[in-house]
């Protein structure tokens, strides 16, 4: 194949210092880096959400439309026995009241009942708890978030006297009520997310249906984890066709579509922005192989007397911008791997680590390939420096020999 | 007429070729009636005056530009109105092209300018690299087969040119002024190079000059005037 030849030996001039080739590849590298760097890092911080999200909530979550979910040790044996299932809890969802010293000193909070044997082989809530442990949870004693806990004021140790809106329902109504229930704090959790650590609370299963009034063997809905977590919205479309009407399964994707898609839209903006400013380098380096192509217009005609058809002309010079796109992209590769190495000592340089903990609760800086990201670049920018080098190639392979061969510059 | 029945083949055969250039001042009528048959081995001169349009003719015939009307023929082949791609084939294997400023590839040695011209004629580095270095050392640069065009003069130069021309075993070799930019001695070693090298490849020459002693040692000698050709005969010159 003499036109890659003639096109590696145009582009790397021996014994010279190949300006030409180098500023334009450099450039490319540069421009697939700033795109892979901050692809990445959007897909970090997206993915670290995400798990967070599913540790959480786990992958699908059966929800009813009546109060409770009665004869729950049924159901939950009914699901864990579901393919691909890996592991079922129930818990109960609701809210409780603190009343404080003064009468209108009230507060509402989160809490969750929660099995503690069964609970953490779905959401892994140990990793989070900061001070005691799930173990120390009994029927009298309760685990609060962090931001909860300055919130009321409370410490290790510390009695709150709890109410359910349920009692005060009947109160207001003038029925007989049950006192309120004193709890003891027996840990601190905090995941990094600022309302849930300061709205969400632990307690036992037992407490929480005596509190809100349900029945034995019952839950406000169960979680659960599958072997496969990529077949949550799969796997939650199949259980919703054979559910009763008064249940149904909701994937955690469904759960926070929202907050996913807001994360979603923000990395096509960013790949958008920087596909512009891609596309405004390539213009730059299309205008660069132009002057290239333009400097050997003598040599196209010399090609053309030698006998090269004019598709191989157009290959000489598409090659090169093939070849720039390939290196340009593998160093810019390199780069990406360079600078995401050390993105913990550059966000440290840079000063933000603080903003990073504050805002996005990251003790380090998340790290997820996405491969997709990875392709589309690679694609976009071998097909752009081609394509950008199409336009000198054409008029190359068009240019009459004759007239070629006399020009003088 | 295939190349093939007939005793003399001609190599190269123009009729009746004409070329204007279109100028803002109107056609500019360069050649008006060009009729020349070049048979295998013979050697032609061309002569004429600067400007009469010696270059353009070579190009027509060489297939690098095209004729307003006339025909061509390459090997008994028809080649006008033809498609540049068939052309570029049929040059690469049948035509070999000297120019007055060598016109090497700058990034590539003298052995890979020569290499480059069997390959575009499609022929294999492996099978050409030997017939290369031979040629090479015929036209006396052996040791020099790894310099770049920026590390040789101006004879040595032509000299790869005159290899790269031979290369590809042509039929026949365009040479325009293949010694006008260099020095009268240089010259005249290139000229009895190309002349000796034609004659023993039995390659058909047509030799644009200036210089009326090269022209002679050609078999035929023609004039351009006036956009025609003539014989040396007809115009008194000799
Ligand atoms: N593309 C073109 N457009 C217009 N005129 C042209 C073009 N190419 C050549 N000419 C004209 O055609 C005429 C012949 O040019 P050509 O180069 O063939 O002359 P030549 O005989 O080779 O001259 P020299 O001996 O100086 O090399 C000149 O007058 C030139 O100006
Ligand atoms: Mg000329």
């Amino acid at each position: 194949m003499w036109p890659f030849f003639l096109a590696r030996k145009q582009l790397f001039p021996p014994r010279r210092f190949p300006v030409f080739a180098f500023i334009s590849i450099l450039g490319v590298a540069c421009g697939v880096t700033a795109l892979l760097v901050v692809q990445t890092v959007m897909n970090s911080f997206g993915e670290e959400h995400r798990i967070r999200i599913r540790e959480a909530d786990g992958e699908v979550t059966l929800h009813t439309s009546n109060k409770f979910i009665p004869d729950v040790s049924k159901v939950e044996v009914g699901i864990a026995a579901l393919p691909g299932v890996k592991a079922v809890s129930p818990y109960i969802n609701n809210v409780l009241v603190v009343i404080g010293e003064s009468e209108d000193d009230i507060r509402f909070f989160g809490t969750r009942g929660i099995d503690i044997d069964k609970e953490p082989t779905v959401t892994p809530l140990a990793k989070y708890i900061e001070y005691g442990s799930l173990n120390d949870l009994d029927d009298d004693r309760i685990i609060i978030g962090k931001r909860l806990a300055i919130r009321l004021g409370v410490r290790i140790g510390s009695r709150i006297t709890v109410q359910s809106p349920y009692e005060i329902a009947h109160s207001i109504k003038g029925e007989k009520i049950k006192l309120p229930r004193e709890l003891e704090i027996c840990g601190f959790f905090s995941t990094g997310f600022a309302d849930a650590d300061e709205n969400t609370s632990f307690v036992t299963m037992r407490t929480a249906r005596d509190l809100f009034g349900m029945p034995p063997d019952s839950a406000s809905a169960i979680h659960l984890t599958l072997r496969d977590p990529a077949q949550a919205e799969s796997f939650a479309e199949e259980l919703n066709r054979r559910l009763p009407l008064n249940m149904f399964a909701e994937p955690w994707t469904e759960a926070r579509r929202a907050f996913l898609d807001a994360i979603g839209m923000e990395k096509q903006m960013l790949f958008l922005l920087m596909f512009i400013i891609t596309l405004v380098a390539s213009f730059s380096i299309g205008s660069t192989l132009f002057s290239h192509v333009v400097r050997r217009t003598r040599e196209i005609g010399l090609i053309s007397a030698l006998g090269g058809a004019p598709s191989k002309i157009l290959q000489v010079f598409m090659t090169q911008g093939f070849l720039i796109g390939i290196l340009g992209y593998g160093i810019g590769l390199g780069l990406t791997f360079l600078i995401l190495h050390f993105r913990q000592q550059i966000v440290t340089l840079m000063g933000a680590e603080a903003t990073l903990l504050k805002q996005y609760r990251f003790e380090t800086v998340p790290l997820h390939y996405d491969s997709n990201d990875f392709i589309k670049a690679a694609v976009l920018t071998i097909v752009l420096m081609t394509l950008a080098s199409l336009i000198p190639s054409i008029w190359a392979a068009r240019r009459k020999p004759s007239e070629a061969m006399r020009d003088v510059t | 007429m295939s190349p093939d029945n007939s005793s003399t083949p001609l190599v190269l055969q123009a009729e009746s070729l004409a070329k204007s250039f279109k100028t803002p001042r109107g056609p500019l009528d360069v050649l008006t009636n060009v009729t020349l048959s070049v048979s295998a081995g013979e050697c032609v001169s061309i002569r004429g005056e600067s400007g009469s349009g010696k270059t353009t003719l070579l190009q027509i015939l060489g297939g690098l530009d095209r004729a307003s009307s006339g025909e061509l023929s390459w090997n008994g082949e028809q080649v006008s109105g033809r498609s540049n791609a068939f052309l570029a084939t049929r040059r690469a294997r049948w035509l070999g092209y000297v120019f007055q400023s060598y016109h090497l590839v700058p990034e590539l040695s003298a052995l890979e300018n020569v290499i480059l011209a069997a390959r575009i004629a499609g022929q294999s580095t492996k099978v050409t690299t030997p017939k290369a270095r031979e040629l090479l050392a015929r036209v006396g640069l052996e040791h020099r087969i790894q310099h770049l065009p920026s590390q040789l003069s101006g004879g040595e130069c032509q000299r790869v040119a005159l290899a790269r021309a031979l290369i590809n075993k042509p039929r026949l070799i365009l040479a325009d002024e293949p010694t006008g930019n260099l020095d009268e001695r240089t010259g005249e070693d290139i000229m009895a190079l190309l002349l000796n090298l034609a004659k023993s490849e039995g390659v058909a020459l047509v030799l644009v000059t200036h210089n009326s002693d090269f022209a002679r040692r050609a078999e035929r000698q023609l004039f351009l005037r006036r956009g025609e050709l003539c014989s040396a005969l007809e115009t008194g010159e000799s």
